[in-house]
């Protein structure tokens, strides 16, 4: 008999390569802040 | 009175919220007025922090507290979360 | 302040004297300002808030030398030390120095609830120290447990030289809830629900700890939601493949989920992750094979945590 050759949806996966960063800047940025507000206002602490 | 005699004599110390208080409690006049000015001039250094990194006001209050606190020397008091006067 | 009573019986020859004593409850309030009189000082940032300490001994001096026992048991114990607060601390232990010089020290603690910027419960250490005259001294773990983020982690046990400490042991990770585990990441529209169980090959040394080659894998099938807010979303655009995840995470039921974990003493975290299923409501659930390399600082984490942690505990207290 003739093999026959079926359509399958073309079911096979998906490929999805990510590279994801996560940084925590909320807490670098408000560090960095509070370092220059100590220097500039000593006085105050 | 500096605030650096103030400290060392225990009359008033850093709160968890970034602000002075006053841990005696008949302070004399010109602690008040120490505590008061100082607070007002954070206030205002926090209010330029909190728009130039973007965030609440809050964040910078609560975030310099914790940094305050740690900072702060043995002998010296610091207020605890309930409120308590605790000295390092 | 201590309270000793005792008592002692001496015979003088040959000369052997037994000496007794019994502390009276000493009360471990701010007990940080008694270490600080010795020396080495207490560290600055710890507090005690509670705690009651009992204590009893008993010695025997004789021709043969010094022998000692100790008896302990510190009951509620409650404390802070910078960022890190334990409440519930129960310890007990015993020690014995015989006359031979040598010296044996076992003990356990339990801890209820130990909290650096999410919560460890049920903490369970059993340990033992012994010392041996011309011998280097063994610091034996002989379990720790804990429960956290809705599983629990147990800890080979594992021996230790306390003259250079290098250890070398493994963490199982036991049933953790994702949608926990998910939660520490604080990622606006992220959620799951699924089960994760793993084994951590967990090395110390003088830089600190590192994780190589840890496994964390799914137990049984589970799903993840990601609804990203405007910024990830705007992300999305710029980037197609990102895009395409987006659709596929907006509800993605997985079959596999697998994580490489690589971790060093810098905090520095490499997450490879295999996440394998599909999004039901996409691509008429068109089955995908997200490879997902994560990198972060998980020290940073437990900082942002402590920190927000601490912002919304306030805010709460505000408004209740």
């Amino acid at each position: 008999c003739t093999p026959t050759v079926q359509v399958a949806m073309p079911n096979e996966p998906i490929t999805i390569n990510l590279n994801v960063k996560i940084e925590h800047e909320i807490l670098v940025k408000v560090d960095r802040e509070i370092d220059s507000l100590l220097k500039e206002n000593s006085n105050l602490f | 009175l500096s605030l650096d005699d103030a400290k060392s004599q225990g009359l008033v110390g850093e709160r968890s919220n970034g602000y002075l208080g006053i841990v005696v409690n008949n302070p004399s006049a010109d602690v008040k007025t120490l505590v008061a000015d100082i607070n007002s001039k954070r206030k205002q250094a926090y209010q330029e922090s909190a728009s130039s990194a973007g965030v609440e006001l809050q964040i910078i209050e609560l975030r310099i507290g914790q940094r305050l606190q740690q900072k702060t020397g043995g002998g010296q008091y610091i207020q605890t979360e309930g409120g308590a006067w605790q000295r390092k | 302040a201590l309270k000793l009573q005792g008592r002692a019986s001496t015979r003088l020859s040959p000369f052997v004297s037994d000496i007794h004593w019994q502390a009276s409850p000493l009360s471990l309030q701010q007990a940080e300002r008694l270490w600080n009189r010795y020396y080495p000082p207490a560290p600055p940032e710890l507090s005690v808030s509670a705690g009651v300490l009992h204590h009893n001994g008993s010695a025997n001096i004789s021709s043969r030398g010094l022998a000692l026992r100790l008896e302990q048991h510190t009951d509620q114990l409650a404390a802070r030390w910078g960022a890190l607060e334990l409440q519930g601390l129960n310890w007990q232990s015993s020690t014995e120095l015989r006359h031979s010089g040598q010296l044996l020290h076992q003990g356990q603690v339990q801890v209820e609830r130990l909290d650096t910027g999410f919560p460890l419960q049920a903490i369970a250490l059993d340990y033992g120290y012994r010392q041996t005259p011309a011998q280097t001294p063994v610091l034996q773990l002989n379990s720790l447990t804990a429960q956290l983020l809705g599983g629990a982690l147990a800890l080979d046990s594992v021996a230790i030289n306390p003259l250079s400490p290098t250890l070398s042991t493994e963490l199982r990770l036991q049933q953790l809830q994702l949608a926990k585990v998910l939660e520490l990441q604080q990622q606006e529209g992220l959620s799951g629900e699924g089960l994760l169980s793993g084994r951590l090959p967990l090395t110390f040394d003088a830089s600190g700890f590192q994780v190589r080659d840890g496994l964390i894998a799914s137990e049984g099938p589970g799903e993840i939601r990601f609804a990203p807010d405007a910024k990830v979303a705007a992300l999305g655009q710029a980037h197609q493949g990102m895009a395409m995840a987006l659709k596929a995470l907006k509800n993605f039921q997985y079959e596999a989920l697998s994580v490489k974990l690589q971790y060093d003493a810098s905090g520095a975290a490499l997450m490879n992750t295999r996440l394998q299923g599909r999004n039901p409501d996409w691509n008429n659930g068109r089955p995908v094979d997200f490879s997902i390399n994560i990198e972060q600082n998980l020290l940073k984490l437990m900082q942002t945590l402590q920190f927000t942690d601490k912002l919304t505990e306030s805010i709460e207290k505000r408004y209740r």
